[in-house]
């Protein structure tokens, strides 16, 4: 026999799914007995023969694991936010190299900004890969040829020509890619390097003098001391500062970025020769000629503390925080934040030459292979604060349907609860309790929740907002399965089996919970299942409005609070599209679970 | 013979905002062991509501006022609740007019008979199982393994009334209370469960309170006969005197016994009927209850209340003047 794959089986019984509400009645001999079906096995079998009710039940396990598998192989840092990657548009291949068909031999320089990389080849030309924004992939036709080096800032791309003249390409709101003439015309020397970080570049002469521009003045990166100008050799440009390599062999550095500045002596006296200079945000490391590695700056991601390599480093480079280092041996050392897969690093692989900047690292091998690591794009892009939006869909999925399911057990506890003691006490409890029913019931929701959650939550940290609104929901929404439970009690006691029951002698409590309590739970499910729907949505509206789950926690209500915003709706589609959908699947698949439960329950709904 | 069951002058009551409802007004009546009685009487008569009062299956607004039931020469009237779930399913049971809705709809007939089987006679699950299967057996179920599996809704009307009989025949009861059993069934089915309800008595030896208001079923089932009217006894009696030998009979019984179509009587003659109706409850006449639709009765009749007297050994007459039979 063939053996089947296993997609084949998948799509078989997918499609077995939906055929046998069409053409699977098996048709019953009039002789052949019909077979004995639990209340329970009938219900079943109805819910399943009905087709919406398997799109609602496909829909709503396609929810339960995007969200509670899905965040499981995507953990989430609510804190962590990226500034440099924010509004990404959905898309890979930040590392797709390949596209670009070049030789690893050939490759002069490898840059990347924060979705994009550019390769330089020895030949001159450049070739761009990723994500584009702010038209970055567009090579402009004055840079096709005769570059004699690249610089790449988040959003930019400076190239500088043969002819040393600067070409710059790429977001410009603080005009970082275009070399302002002020600075152009009162240049000494002819320019022999180009640097570029977040929103800001500059340009090194050969008489070792360096000019800044862009968005210099908050980073004070437009200071640089005098006695610097004219012996800088070589610098490395970070987001907020830049570190200078003299031609002492000794290091200093210019920006705000305090931590900078506390260099390690030795690297300022000439008590050891640098030969490479590199940094971070907050950290910087330099290499000197015996193969010795320094790191100084931010004590976070313990980025100051050089791990013990045990061999001899022949070249550093540095991401946005983190930090590599490549050994005589050809491995690659990495430490720092992990963000974004920046310190996936190959395993096993000789490398000659790395090339790492913000999220993203090449490795060129001495045998002539290239690898890549790190951020290999967004599928569905990231938000304002540059997170990954489908993480925070998935685990956005996790709170709104955890607060969904926890407000319907508080809603339906309660309501259970009165609904019973009102149905079976009856008398003036009963009245008590139906009054109090009512005037919750009269009280308009919306209005009062923003007020509760104002008042009770302005005071408390997310989490426990989170928890307020599962509780204040819950609190607040138990009525109408209290009025179903009681009315159906009041029905189902006066029924004559109960008489039978208590005249058979069993006890009244065991009457209540073993006869008729499971006459009545069949509607309290369907009533939980459809107000689950409707408690998802009220948390996602009460989100919306911002008086539901606070951020930096996601849920799908706070995510598409975003859509207040003309700009993003304008702009940035998958911000809100995404979470909107969500909602709608999620909201639709429980309703047509709970609406084909019902009918499931529903004897007469058999008949049709 | 012993005395199984003894009802004296009971009165049961039931409090409503617009006054006491005096549904049992004095019952009093009494059942030997292994016989049957037959209770007879139109709606309302406060038939039903004796048979309820000696279980004690009360609304909440309902209360025994007066007098006392003796079970086994124990009183019972003033059992708690506790002594009296003891008492029910186990010593004394009953089934009911609606075999329809009597079973639990979404539980199995095992589920249901094991559960009385369970809490009375201690049984395991296994047991009551087994046992269930042979009590299905025992009401002449011919499927009784398929049936014990079996829910309610797959059941015919009949067949739940053996399964209701069954249940409560389960732990062997003395007495087995009848409310009008047969009414909602049809006429051959009625002749069976009849039939299975003699035969049981006869092999278990049990006692039978049968409620009806068909004194056809009434003639085939007892072995006495109380005849209730206004929620009081007027006439009791072996049933071979009430159908036959006796000298005198209660008006209300003569009327009953008339409107009875028979077979042999003229077409062209109208069947005979007891003129007006049962009297609210709440407003109940002076003097004789049955006083006011009586063709025989007098000033005295409407000003006092007649005794329940024994005519003869054994037949008691609530009437100043009872009726001579064959006068009609």
């Amino acid at each position: 026999m063939k053996k089947e794959s296993f997609f084949a089986k998948l799509g078989r019984s997918f499609k077995s799914l939906f055929r046998s509400s069409v053409t699977g009645k098996k048709e019953i001999n009039v002789l052949e007995e019909e077979a004995i079906q639990s209340p329970m096995r009938t219900i079943i079998k109805n819910f399943f023969s009905n087709t919406l009710a398997k799109v609602g039940l496909i829909g709503f396990i396609f929810i339960l694991l995007f969200s509670f598998v899905g965040s499981l192989f995507f953990p989430m840092d609510p804190l962590y936010t990226e500034p440099i990657l924010k509004n990404v548009q959905p898309g890979r291949g930040y590392l797709d190299y390949g596209s670009c068909d070049v030789k690893a031999e050939d490759i002069k320089q490898l840059a990347s900004g924060a979705t994009f990389s550019v390769v330089l080849t020895n030949d001159g030309k450049l070739c761009a890969w990723g994500q584009d924004q702010d038209d970055v992939l567009e090579i402009p036709s004055n840079a096709d040829s005769g570059i004699k080096e690249i610089a790449v800032g988040d959003r930019h791309i400076l190239a500088l020509t043969n002819s040393g003249s600067i070409v710059g390409w790429g977001r410009a709101n603080w005009q970082q890619q275009n070399l302002p003439v002020s600075i152009k015309g009162m240049m000494r020397g002819k320019v022999v390097h180009v640097y570029a970080n977040e929103e800001y570049s500059a340009a090194l002469t050969d008489q070792g003098y360096l000019y800044t521009w862009g968005s210099v003045t908050s980073t004070k990166l437009d200071i640089i001391p005098d006695d610097y100008q004219g012996h800088i050799v070589d610098a490395d440009a970070a987001a907020m500062g830049m570190i200078l390599l003299m031609d002492d062999n000794t290091v200093r550095a210019i920006g705000s970025g305090g931590d900078f500045k506390n260099y390690p002596e030795e690297l300022e006296n000439g008590e050891v020769k640098v030969v490479s200079v590199k940094a971070g945000k907050r950290n910087a490391m330099a290499l000197d000629d015996e193969g010795n590695v320094y790191a100084w700056g931010g004590t976070s991601f313990n980025l100051d503390t050089v791990p013990d390599f045990g061999e001899k480093i022949v070249q550093i480079d540095s991401g946005k925080n983190a930090f590599f280092a490549v050994g005589e041996s050809g491995k690659i050392y990495g430490w720092g934040e992990d963000a974004e897969s920046i310190l996936d690093i190959p395993e096993d692989f000789e490398a000659e030459q790395i090339f790492v900047d913000f999220f993203q690292g090449y490795a060129i091998s001495k045998s002539g292979e290239m690898t890549a690591w790190g951020n290999e794009g967004f599928i569905l892009g990231t938000d304002d604060q540059g997170r990954d939006v489908l993480t925070r869909l998935m685990h956005g999925g996790k709170i709104t349907l955890l607060v969904g399911v926890i407000a319907v057990l508080i809603s339906s506890a309660i309501g259970l609860t009165v609904g019973m003691i009102a149905g079976f006490k009856g008398g003036w409890i009963d009245n008590l309790l139906m009054r109090i029913a009512e005037i919750i019931v009269s009280i308009p929701f919306m209005p009062l929740v923003i007020t509760l959650s104002y008042m009770i939550g302005s005071s408390m940290d997310s989490q426990s907002k989170m928890y307020l609104i599962m509780i204040i929901l819950g609190l607040l929404s138990w009525p109408g399965l209290a009025r179903l439970v009681r009315a159906q009690i009041l029905i189902e006691r006066e029924k004559d089996f109960v008489l039978a029951a208590r005249a058979m002698g069993i006890k009244e409590g065991s009457i209540i919970i073993r006869h008729i309590m499971p006459n009545v739970i069949s509607m309290v499910l369907v009533d939980m299942t459809l107000s689950y729907a409707v408690m998802m949505l009220q948390e996602a509206a009460l989100s919306f409005l911002g008086f539901g789950v606070q951020p930096p926690n996601p849920s799908w209500g706070n995510m598409l609070n975003k859509a207040q915003q003309a700009t993003t709706i304008e702009n940035y589609w998958w911000q809100w599209i995404l979470p909107a959908v969500c909602v709608l699947i999620a909201a639709l698949s429980i309703n047509l679970i709970g609406n084909a439960l019902g009918d499931a329950i529903d004897p007469k709904s058999n008949e049709k | 013979m012993a005395k199984l069951l003894e009802i004296n002058n009971l009165h049961t009551y039931f409090e409503t905002k617009r006054g006491l409802i005096k549904a049992v007004n004095g019952v009093s009546l009494s059942i030997e062991e292994g016989h049957t009685l037959g209770v007879v009487g139109e709606s309302g008569s406060g038939k039903s509501q004796t048979a309820m009062s000696i279980l004690k299956l009360f609304e909440k607004n309902q209360k025994i006022y007066d007098g006392e039931i003796k079970f086994q020469g124990k009183v019972i009237s003033n059992y708690n609740a506790k002594e009296m779930s003891k008492v029910r399913g186990n010593d004394i049971s009953m089934i009911f007019q609606e075999p329809m809705t009597s079973l639990n709809p979404i539980f199995t007939v095992n589920r249901q008979i094991s559960e009385v089987l369970m809490l009375h006679q201690g049984m395991s699950k296994k047991e009551a199982e087994q046992h269930s299967i042979e009590m299905l057996k025992a009401v002449k179920i011919a499927n009784p393994e398929q049936v014990n599996k079996s829910y309610p809704f797959q059941l015919s009307g009949g067949m739940r009334q053996r399964v209701m009989i069954a249940m409560a025949l389960a732990c062997k009861p003395k007495l087995l209370i009848a409310d009008e059993p047969t009414t909602a069934l049809d006429v051959t089915i009625q002749a069976q469960i009849l039939y299975l309800m003699n035969e049981l008595k006869r092999e278990m030896g049990t006692s039978i309170m049968f409620i009806t208001h068909d004194l056809g079923v009434i003639n085939q089932m007892a072995d006495d006969v109380a005849v209730m009217y206004c929620g009081q006894v007027v006439e009791t009696a072996p049933v071979d005197k009430i159908f036959q030998d006796s000298e005198h009979i209660h008006p209300y019984t003569e009327g009953l016994l008339t409107s009875i179509p028979r077979l042999n009587t003229d077409r062209s003659s109208k069947l005979e009927v007891i003129p007006g109706a049962v009297p609210h409850p709440l407003n109940l006449p002076k003097g004789c209850k049955f006083a006011p639709r009586c063709k025989y009765a007098t000033a005295e009749c409407r000003e006092n209340e007649p005794e329940l007297k024994e005519v003869s050994p054994g037949h008691a007459i609530r009437c100043f003047h009872p009726v001579k039979r064959g006068k009609q």
